[in-house]
């Protein structure tokens, strides 16, 4: 198949700039509950922040799958 | 200077047909942390108001310091605690910690400021002329950082060529086994020299232990506490003792291995093999910690547990977090590899040291963290649904 190499480059930026949008979004709205909870109740921001640090790696996860994608599309598919 | 791939180095030499070096970036990154250091304890002494702004931090770095200093001043506090007035005399003041900080970061900036302006506009800058051994990697900071060699580069290919031919794998060398070529890439050297590390390292901290710990005992103490902390936090108490030694070795080869970046070798995890050998081990871990904890009939049950017809999606429950595990290591990694090598081809003298404060060190060892964590998060969630789920 024949892609132009443009076309590729900016498959490849649309994937991870999505991604990134999505994650942020996700790792923003999760930090904001946890310090909202943090500030409600001081004493438990030990346990919420575990509980942060998990999520924020599986959220963390989509924008590597982006990352792989890209960087696939860029090294593997040059068109 | 030695250059390797057209990187000013101090040094260089050749292992197994892989050069080594030590990037001028890098030296610059450490000198200016000793710098920041040195500062911070000579002059936390000197009481000056500060700014607001710097005063929390400061105050984090004072009780990190207390805490340093505890051990070697506890006979003092005693006794000025029995006095009950000097007990302020021996901890480091907010207000000296912030005014060195302010300090050190404004002669760093002069430093740089005059160092670039100069280099940018005639040779090499005063600081440079004094120090006569700065001038090459000055003279490379200029040749390499004004705006038109940049410009340059990017309107060619040479970024991408140069990139491309830095992320493939390099066969140091390799042997016939039964008519298959068995390749050994410069990868796997490295891992091999980790693991060479790591076995040394803790051969020398596991021996002579005392019933009073001191010294090297503390910090391998430490080691192995806060491993089981981290594991203890995820699952039950009873496994703790089985499984915090998989996952402490796992957080610190792929750390060391992460970091290996540092020094210009090639990090394990950006063969793709690497991570997914990992992910491999990690899963049958998780499986055969479940099969040995409830045996053969209870990790069935558990596999098709309110119904036959979850067992593919408890299956696939498998396959995707050895995909998420082996990829996201892969990504993160892959990823930060790519950016220093386009760092060390823009300007190789100053960006790889800053940068790589963040994407050789503290990403690599958060990423061996975050490994072991979720192996360990698996390894719990699954042997505890084991138990319960079938009652």
């Amino acid at each position: 198949m024949v892609v132009g190499s443009g076309l590729v480059a900016l498959g490849a930026g649309i994937a991870i700039s999505i991604a990134a949008c999505g994650a942020g979004i996700g790792i923003g709205m999760a930090s904001g509950k946890a310090f909202e909870a943090a500030a409600r109740q001081p004493e438990i921001f030990g346990k919420i922040q575990t509980l942060l640090f998990t999520a924020i790696i599986f959220i963390e996860a989509t924008a590597i799958y982006a990352l792989v994608v890209s960087l696939l599309l860029i090294f593997v598919f040059k068109g | 200077m030695d250059t390797l791939f057209g990187i000013h180095t101090l040094f260089r030499f050749d292992v197994l047909g892989t050069s080594v070096g030590l990037p001028v970036g890098v030296v610059v990154q450490w000198g200016v942390m000793a710098l920041a250091f040195l500062a911070v304890f000579l002059m936390r002494r000197n009481a000056k108001p500060a700014p607001m702004a710097l005063q929390n931090f400061s105050e984090i770095l004072a009780s990190t310091l207390k805490r340093w200093t505890s051990r070697k001043k506890a006979a003092g506090r005693a006794a000025d605690q029995a006095s009950g007035s000097a007990g302020k005399r021996l901890d480091p003041s907010p207000e000296g910690l912030s005014a060195a900080v302010v300090t050190a970061a404004i002669f760093l900036f002069v430093f740089w400021l005059t160092e670039a302006v100069t280099t940018l506009t005639t040779s090499p800058g005063p600081v440079s002329r004094l120090v006569g051994w700065l001038a090459p990697g000055f003279n490379a900071l200029k040749e390499q950082t004004i705006v038109g060699p940049i410009l340059a580069r990017f309107s060619g290919q040479d970024i991408g060529t140069e990139i491309t031919s830095a992320i493939q794998v390099r066969e140091i060398f390799g042997f016939d086994l039964f008519g298959i070529h068995i390749a050994v890439a410069d990868v796997v050297v490295v891992m091999w020299v980790v693991m060479l590390f790591l076995l040394l390292v803790s051969l020398w901290l596991g021996r002579g232990f005392h019933p009073v710990p001191k010294g090297k005992q503390l910090v391998a103490e430490n080691l192995v506490v806060s491993f089981q902390k981290l594991c203890g936090t995820v699952m039950d108490p009873t496994m703790v003792e089985k499984y915090a030694p998989f996952v402490g070795s796992l957080c610190l080869f792929i750390g060391l291995c992460n970091v290996t970046s540092t020094f210009r070798l090639p990090p394990p995890a950006k063969n793709p093999a690497f991570p997914i050998a990992l992910a491999i081990t990690s899963i049958g871990i998780v499986i055969a910690g479940s099969i040995r904890a409830v045996g053969w009939k209870g990790f069935a049950r558990s596999m098709t547990f309110p119904k036959w017809w979850m067992l593919p999606f408890k299956v696939l429950d498998f396959v995707i977090k050895l995909v998420s595990l082996s990829l996201r290591l892969f990504g993160n990694i892959f990823g930060a590899f790519i950016l220093m090598e386009f760092a060390y081809v823009v300007a190789p003298i100053l960006l790889p040291g800053l940068l790589g404060l963040w994407f050789d060190i503290a990403d690599g060892i958060i990423q061996g963290l975050v490994f072991a964590y979720l192996t360990a998060l698996y390894v719990g969630e699954v042997v505890e649904n084991a138990h319960h789920e079938p009652a």
